[in-house]
């Protein structure tokens, strides 16, 4: 099971990316199911949950917009705000 | 061939330029920011890398603030159309480009008043000149880093200050110093830096950007896809997705990036201070010569290695145009898209020969150039 944190932008999520593999950790790059709906077309981090707060943190740092947190379900997805 | 037209586009670049054209092109494929396969996901961080150089290049601390665009040109259209409403004040230099004259005459025409700041009879624009035509509806101040008829290098730093502490918006124009010289848009108090990125930058023409201040939020001059905020009918907010509609240059962009990388390798000031040792050879030559007539500052300090000059009673496009076909030198006549420039130093009527060195220049690219103009300078009037 992994996280989605949804962005409006792949521009943003390059950002979040590089700045949080400074901090030395990895995440993945996808593009967003649309059924997430956060305006569109948007790009999400993939990740172990483990890793949310370091990017909730790493969003925050950087002020970029959070449009969505998701778990991934055998239902679909879960929203966690 | 000797090449001394880097100020017209630099040549040659560093192989790893085309490489990283062609393997775009070749083996990566994809457009960033639309699709989610590899390929395209491949693309974007090429995109995103690039901007992570030019953010290091030129010590910007958020690599979303610099925006693609497809030449100085377009970058300048931006910010100078971006930033103006009817009843705003703009402050210009005698020695722009028209690249900057023209749209402000085109923003006169929809209620903007401008005012041009003169320079001194070396082409150098000072603080005092840009202080007096300030007004207290000036809402930019837009200033050429380095003139591109004659080198003369402007205090970028100082006017920077100025218009920081009457908060007046600050665009430089460093089509011929990004990449030459050493630029830093905090200490230098820039709020939006127009650059190319097929001069000093070392990449393929076709690729340009804009540094846009992380406080400031300009009309866009296109409007469409980003890839973003896909459901609005208006543009997105944030940068650079905001100016950045369309599909980018991406195989340009890809060559750019390594013609940045190349630059922080080396150092930009290093890369300064080999051309400025260049320049001082191909200036002494050339005051040296008889009939010579060379423009800008004598010092090599103010200026970068764009040198104009004439040869008396000689028209400077068949000097150019002999420098090529006899000398195999390649340089640039005429009045370099610069009238105003040209004026200021006395040469609109007859233009200028001009030379400009790169980072890739040699002194042997020098010494030939110094040799054809003596002979043609001895040939005497035509």
């Amino acid at each position: 099971m992994r996280c989605l944190v949804v962005y409006a932008s792949l521009n943003q999520v390059h950002r979040l990316k590089r700045h949080i593999y400074r901090g030395g950790l990895y995440v993945d790059m996808v593009r967003a199911p649309q059924c997430l709906g956060a305006r569109g077309c948007s790009f999400a981090l993939a990740c172990d949950p483990s890793l949310l707060p370091a990017i909730r943190d790493a969003s925050k740092d950087l002020a970029i917009e959070i449009r969505g947190v998701f778990t991934e379900s055998p239902g679909g997805y879960v929203s966690l705000g | 061939m000797t090449y001394l037209d880097n100020a017209a586009t630099s040549w040659p670049k560093p192989p790893a330029v085309p490489a990283a054209m062609r393997k775009m092109i070749e083996e990566t494929g994809g457009n960033p920011g639309r699709s989610g396969h590899r390929a395209a996901m491949k693309a974007g961080e090429t995109v995103y890398a690039c901007r992570e150089s030019l953010a290091s290049l030129f010590g910007v601390a958020d690599p979303l603030r610099i925006c693609f665009t497809s030449n100085a040109t377009e970058s300048l259209n931006l910010a100078i159309k971006g930033s103006l409403e009817p009843g705003d004040h703009v402050v210009f230099s005698a020695m722009e480009h028209n690249s900057v004259w023209r749209p402000l005459r085109e923003m006169e025409r929809h209620g903007v008043s401008i005012s041009m700041a003169p320079a001194g009879p070396d082409g150098i624009v000072r603080c005092d000149s840009i202080v007096s035509q300030l007004r207290p509806d000036t809402r930019l101040i837009v200033l050429i880093h380095a003139s591109n008829v004659n080198g003369a290098l402007n205090p970028i730093k100082e006017v920077g200050r100025i218009a920081r502490d009457r908060n007046i918006r600050f665009l430089v124009y460093a089509a011929q110093t990004a990449g030459i010289v050493p630029i830093d848009v905090e200490s230098m108090k820039i709020d939006l830096l127009a650059f190319p990125g097929h001069k000093g930058l070392l990449g393929p023409q076709g690729t340009g950007g804009l540094y846009v201040r992380d406080s400031i939020q300009l009309r866009p001059l296109k409007h469409g896809g980003t890839g973003s905020d896909s459901d609005s009918p208006a543009q997105p907010e944030f940068a650079p997705d905001r100016y950045e509609s369309g599909t980018l240059n991406t195989p340009g962009i890809a060559g750019l990036n390594e013609g940045v990388k190349y630059l922080l390798r080396h150092g930009v000031a290093e890369i300064q201070r080999r051309e400025r040792t260049l320049t001082e050879r191909l200036l002494g030559g050339l005051v040296e010569i008889h009939h010579i007539h060379v423009y800008g500052p004598a010092n090599a300090g103010e200026r970068t290695g764009v040198i104009s000059f004439n040869i008396e009673g000689r028209d400077p496009v068949l000097v150019a145009d002999e420098l090529d076909r006899t000398f195999d030198i390649a340089c640039r006549a005429g009045l370099h898209c610069a009238w105003l420039a040209h004026r200021t130093q006395g040469t609109d009527q007859t233009g200028t020969v001009r030379f400009s060195l790169g980072a890739l220049s040699t002194e042997e690219d020098v010494d030939a150039a110094l040799a054809a103009v003596q002979t043609l300078a001895q040939k005497g009037k035509r």
